[in-house]
């Protein structure tokens, strides 16, 4: 396989191969924390980080690991990535590591990163590997931040909450309020509220599918 | 198996193993200061939203103190638990006061302040579980029914004063939150009667455990 076919071929996890949606991988996340575009901004932001230079370091190593070794190795290195990104966090972004809590140290579970650990960087090279977490990292940040839009604009009726937390004070006044001052669906701010907007991302993703499917004919 | 592939094996994982032990520890080391500064600033900022400004100008000092066993309890607390005094230049201003309430769902979290003449300033819940749209009105967020509680002392409400109206008290009461409120009052009402005792008594007595710049 020449390396613009395997690139080509890696695009595909932007869309039709998409890990969120199409394969359901790594899910917890964005149903647990995407609350707000802040959180999930935050945590696609980390993990895409922990993704591409796992995939790297694995990769890197991928000739002298045997079958035996393989997997904790990556153990080791996503672990260490992912204290890394903890506490660099909690340093230089308390607020917002506070707000995120859990999750972050919980990136080490991410089904996205264990999957391309899996499938890529135990196989190709480190280019293709870094690639391939790129792509990968920026699919699952666009799915987290579309959900993470989504159940604030309905569970806090506000758009832009707390962005100054990671952009600095120039977005200290960014929050709108569509709906006035006291809307809320309280379902959004829970978990199952997230399921909802999942599946209906998954809808409308079918949908436009299924309108290109048709085009294409 | 031969020996000489598992100590390969074993070479191979413990190396990078020591390798990002090492990184770690640099990273926990340089970010432990800023971390634990972090902490204190936020745990800082949090108590002061209940100190308004005019009583604190500029150099502000809240020192941290054990609540003494013999209170734990009527305050719901666990050992270990603190309470704090804010010093403005080194002059005690309010003392920030913890209590855990039994709620309907769960234990609610509420600090309290109270400036030194042993009127309330402010009450806030910090943690709880009651139902949303009901018993989350203790929320200052939700409703004002938490900022009844400044002004009060002991001497201007009456022991009996501190319940629902519906019960003869002084505090009004929502429909479908009366067990949440009746906990919220209570555990103020204990709060009051512990800074009562630390007033007439003198904090200084008390063992010091940190101070928060």
């Amino acid at each position: 396989m020449s390396d613009t076919s395997f690139f080509k071929k890696n695009n595909k996890q932007l869309w039709s191969n998409n890990l969120t949606l199409v394969r359901l991988i790594g899910m917890t996340p964005v149903l647990a924390i995407a609350t707000t575009l802040a959180n999930a901004l935050a945590l696609g932001l980390a993990t895409l980080l922990v993704l591409i230079s796992s995939n790297v370091l694995v990769s890197l190593n991928r000739k002298k690991l045997t079958e035996k070794t393989k997997i904790p190795f990556a153990i080791l290195v996503v672990a260490a990535l992912v204290t890394i990104t903890d506490l660099v966090m909690q340093a230089f972004a308390y607020t917002l590591s506070t707000s995120i809590g859990i999750f972050v140290p919980l990136i080490a579970t991410n089904g996205v990163i264990w999957d391309r650990l899996r499938v890529i960087a135990y196989n190709k090279t480190v280019v293709q590997a870094a690639y391939d977490g790129l792509v990968c990292g920026t699919a699952f940040l666009v799915v987290i931040s579309i959900v993470g839009i989504l159940r604030e604009l309905l569970g806090a009726g506000t758009i832009f909450k707390n962005m100054h937390l990671i952009l600095g004070s120039v977005a200290k006044n960014w929050v709108l309020q569509p709906f006035g001052e006291n809307f809320e669906v309280l379902i959004f701010n829970f978990p199952c509220g997230a399921f909802f907007i999942l599946a209906g991302l998954l809808a409308v993703k079918n949908i436009i599918d299924s309108y290109l499917h048709q085009c294409s004919k | 198996m031969t020996s000489k592939a598992s100590l390969r094996r074993i070479m191979f994982i413990s190396v990078p193993a020591i390798l990002l032990m090492l990184v770690l520890g640099f990273v926990h080391s340089s970010t432990k200061k800023i971390i634990s500064s972090n902490i204190l600033s936020s745990k800082k900022e949090k108590l002061l939203k209940l100190v308004p400004k005019s009583y604190h100008d500029g150099d502000v000092f809240i020192e941290s103190l054990s609540v003494p066993e013999t209170h734990l309890k009527s305050l719901g607390l666990n050992n270990g638990s603190d309470y704090h005094v804010v010093k403005n230049y080194g002059i005690p201003v309010a003392l920030i006061i913890p209590a855990v309430g039994e709620g309907y769902s769960g234990d609610i979290k509420i600090l309290v302040s109270v400036n030194m003449e042993g009127n309330i300033i402010d009450v806030r819940v910090t943690s709880h579980q009651e139902t949303p749209g009901l018993g989350d009105k203790i929320e200052i967020t939700e409703s004002h029914w938490i900022s009844q509680f400044s002004g009060r002392s002991l001497s201007n409400t009456t022991d009996v004063e501190w319940g629902l109206a519906p019960d003869g008290g002084a505090f009004d009461s929502f429909t479908g939150a009366t067990i949440t409120l009746r906990a919220v009052i209570r555990q103020v009402f204990a709060t009051l009667n512990f800074s009562d005792a630390i007033l007439n008594k003198g904090y200084d007595s008390l063992k010091k455990v940190e101070g928060i710049n």
